[in-house]
Formats: structure tokens, C-alpha cells, sequence
């Protein structure tokens, strides 16, 4: 699985306030690998995208391209940080 | 100020020091005068109310005069070390009252929370941020090279910066503008996407830029307008994040791009990016505040500081445009000021001045 990462906004607005992350799961040793998989499966991030994000001043958003095999189209879905749990934050943060 | 009747059985400090000024030493004082200045004040509150229940105003007046809020003292901070990770809102390292806790971060963050409390209290009255003296909650060090910093409904929570872009979210303007996101949510709320989240924004740099320039004595020739200076990368070309003086001057370089606010309605930028363009178009009425401080002169949290906080409390108008908005500045100014006064006419030419007729 390839993870693509972009993220926009917050307190600056600003388009570059993170760098673009690109994650290959193959390349990742074997516990992250499932946590990635089973946190960005396509299924999980159109549930994520039904939390509640009320107002969210200031909070990034992620722009989350998954592609799970390359001979089918990837799955695009942007996300407000607000809408990701801690634990998939920190997993992102750890790649 | 103390009343002599009550000096008697009372410490004499209190007596002489008056509850304005007790209340500024819970707020500025080291830790010992700071917990000397909260238990007086709890001792001078005993006593207003044992003199209340001897006191009853004149009829004609019970009902007219506003209610004092006897909790409008001190603030109530907590703050939390997130160790650089996601969960809010992390260990407790410094509470209310205690010493500094080493962690230049939240020494920064407890210090300036109490600042902007006390630009909320001394100037416009409100306890907090829900105007009923809600914990002060902040996390640091909030995730990993996390280059930001938000309200998120119930908390501030800061990041470190990743060293390039940002260097630090630990400056007086934007923990004030955070923390203004609170108070903006608990008056009514402006919704956060286009016009109305552009007034969002707009008014959380107003009160984060007044408490900057109120900590520095700063009358509005001598502030330089500037949201979130010195925060960005020692690479990078820029001074801050956002000049109300001077909106779209902020910053130009190849990473971050340039500083894209307009500061006039024929430049409003029409894009559903940045929830329809909050921190983009928040320039045109941020420069409006602008003009009007400085045709006005003087310190810019009293008359101008005034106006917008009655404004916040008043709209009743989730979906605020800024033409909503600046006719209820309009209002405002003529209730406090007085109808015909120069504040209200210098308001009006301020908002003429960036495209919004009034
Ligand atoms: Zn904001």
C-alpha cells in the first residue's frame, strides 16, 4: 500500500506548513505495517470522515491519497485533523 | 477599595492594596505573592459578601446596574507537556499558583495565558473565555515537528515547530489569538468557512495583536501589527505570519510562497481551499481595524479593543458577512462613543477604505 500525505491550513493557512509524506507499507518494518494498513484502508477513512469536526479553528487538513494496488485507481479523501484519532496522528508522525 | 469598616479583622495588606491590584499580583506576581494576593482576595470576597447581606441598593436602581461577577479575578491555568504526541491533553506540568516548571514551553504558555486573561478581564470585564472563569487548559509540545497551533473547543494546543518553517507557536500574539478562538466560540460563534470564518479569523488576530500591544505599552504608532512575528524559520523570508499594517507583506519566499491576504474587497479571494479562504481574506477587515486604530491613535485595546469586543457580544449572527459585521462595529461605536462622535465617523471611513460600504 502506498500512503500519500499533503497537508494545508492551519493557524497559517499556508499550503507547505508540512512537507508531502509518501509511505510504502513494504518498506516499513512488520508491526507499523499493519497499523498503517488497517488505520488507512479506504473503508476506515470514509468512517473517520463522519466524525463530527465542529468549528475546528485552525486545524490542518490532510489530503490522503491510498493506493492499494497499482492496477486499480487510488482512493482520495481529505480529512481535518480534527477528525483523526491521536493514535493514527502519532503514527503519522513516526513515519 | 477596601472599606475601612472592614480592616478591623482584616489583613492590612488587603486594605491597602485595592482588589484591582491584588487581582494583577495573583496574575504577575512570583509564585509567594501571586498565592499571598489569591488568599486575600478570597478574604475580600468573604467580606463583600457579608457586606451585601447587610446592603441592599435604593430600589431605583436594583436591576439597572450590571451585576458584578464576583469570580472575575484570576485565571486558572493548567498546563500539560503532550511529549510530542497526539492525545490531549498530556501530563500536567504547571497548575495555577505554581513555580515555573522548566519546560520553556509551557513557562511561555502559562505566562501568556495569564495575560491574555487579564486583557479579558481588565479591559472588557469577561472571566475567561466562557466568560465564566473556565480552566485555562494548554498543551505544548503538542506532536512530533508539528508546525502548528489551534483551539480545539475545549484547549489551546501549541506545537514546537519543525525548525525550518516554523521555529516556535510561543509568542504572545498567537497564544492570545487561540485562545480568542475561545471566546469567539462561547459568544455566539462566527461559522467556521468563508465570510463568517474569515470574521473568525479576523477577530482572533484583533485580540491576539491587543494583547501583545497592551504587555508592551504599545499605542497603535508604536505596535507593528504583526501576527505571529519572529515564529518562522531562520531560512525563511519573511518577519510573521500576517500584518494587519500591511496585509499580503508578511512573508515572500520559495517555500512559503507569498504572503497571499488582500487588504481591499475588490482583491477578496473567491477559493474553497483553507475552509473558502478564512486566513486569506481575514486581511480586509484585519486592515480596517488597522485604519480605525490609527486614525483614531492612542491605545488600540481601549476605544478600538472596546468596540469589537461589544460587536463579538452583540452580533447574534453565526453567518456573519463582513458587511454584517462591520454594521454592528457601527453600532457599537455609537453606543459606547456616542452616535455622532469621531469614532464613529472614523470607523466609517475605515470600513469605506477597504471596499465595505456602510
Ligand atoms: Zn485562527
Amino acid at each position: 500500500m502506498i500512503i500519500e500525505i499533503r497537508s494545508h491550513g492551519g493557524f497559517g493557512g499556508i499550503t507547505a506548513a508540512a512537507p508531502p509524506r509518501r509511505i510504502d507499507t513494504d518498506a516499513q518494518p512488520a508491526d507499523r505495517r499493519a497499523a498503517l494498513c488497517a488505520a488507512f484502508r479506504p473503508g476506515a477513512l470514509s468512517q473517520l470522515a463522519q466524525t463530527p469536526c465542529p468549528g475546528c479553528p485552525d486545524r490542518m487538513r490532510y489530503a490522503i491519497t491510498v493506493t492499494e494496488d497499482p492496477t486499480q485507481s487510488p482512493h482520495s479523501i481529505t480529512l481535518s485533523e480534527g477528525q483523526l484519532p491521536p493514535e493514527m496522528l502519532d503514527l503519522i508522525d513516526s513515519v | 477599595m477596601c472599606l475601612s469598616l472592614s480592616c478591623s479583622h482584616h489583613n492590612p495588606i488587603a486594605c491597602i492594596v485595592p482588589p484591582y491590584m491584588l487581582r494583577v499580583l495573583a496574575l504577575r506576581g512570583d509564585p509567594a505573592t501571586a498565592d499571598m494576593a489569591r488568599s486575600l482576595l478570597r478574604h475580600d470576597e468573604q467580606m463583600r459578601d457579608e457586606r451585601a447581606a447587610f446592603t441592599s441598593l435604593p430600589p431605583g436602581l436594583q436591576g439597572v446596574l450590571p451585576a458584578a461577577d464576583p469570580d472575575l479575578c484570576c485565571p486558572d491555568r493548567r498546563i500539560h507537556d503532550g511529549e510530542f504526541r497526539a492525545a490531549l491533553p498530556g501530563r500536567l506540568v504547571r497548575s495555577e499558583g505554581d513555580g515555573p516548571s522548566g519546560i520553556p514551553d509551557a513557562d511561555m504558555a502559562y505566562d501568556s495565558a495569564g495575560q491574555v486573561f487579564s486583557l479579558f478581564a481588565e479591559e472588557y470585564g469577561r472571566n475567561s473565555l466562557d466568560g465564566r472563569g473556565m480552566p485555562l487548559v494548554a498543551t505544548v509540545q503538542h506532536r512530533r515537528n508539528y508546525n502548528n497551533a489551534f483551539w480545539d473547543g475545549q484547549q489551546m494546543a501549541y506545537g514546537t515547530g519543525d525548525g525550518k518553517i516554523f521555529r516556535t507557536f510561543l509568542e504572545l500574539s498567537v497564544i492570545a489569538h487561540e485562545m480568542a478562538h475561545g471566546v469567539i466560540q462561547h459568544s455566539g460563534g462566527l461559522i467556521y468557512e468563508n465570510q463568517s470564518g474569515a470574521l473568525n479569523e479576523h477577530v482572533a488576530d484583533v485580540f491576539g495583536a491587543l494583547a501583545q500591544q497592551r504587555v508592551l505599552g504599545h499605542e497603535v504608532h508604536q505596535a507593528d501589527w504583526l501576527v505571529g512575528r519572529g515564529i518562522l524559520g531562520p531560512g525563511i523570508n519573511g518577519v510573521a505570519l500576517r500584518s494587519m499594517k500591511a496585509p499580503g507583506t508578511a512573508y515572500s519566499d520559495d517555500l512559503l510562497g507569498t504572503d497571499p491576504q488582500p487588504w481591499h474587497m475588490d482583491q477578496f479571494n473567491t477559493t474553497t481551499d483553507d475552509n473558502g479562504g478564512v486566513h486569506i481574506n481575514s486581511g480586509i477587515p484585519n486592515h480596517a481595524f488597522y485604519l480605525f486604530c490609527a486614525y483614531l491613535g492612542g491605545r488600540s485595546w481601549e476605544v478600538p479593543g472596546r468596540i469589537w469586543y461589544k460587536t463579538l457580544q452583540d452580533i447574534n449572527n453565526p453567518m456573519a458577512s463582513f458587511s454584517d459585521w462591520a454594521d454592528q462595529t457601527l453600532r457599537a461605536a455609537s453606543a459606547l462613543e456616542g452616535a455622532g462622535s469621531a469614532p464613529v465617523l472614523l470607523l466609517r471611513r475605515a470600513w469605506k477604505l477597504v471596499g465595505i460600504a456602510v
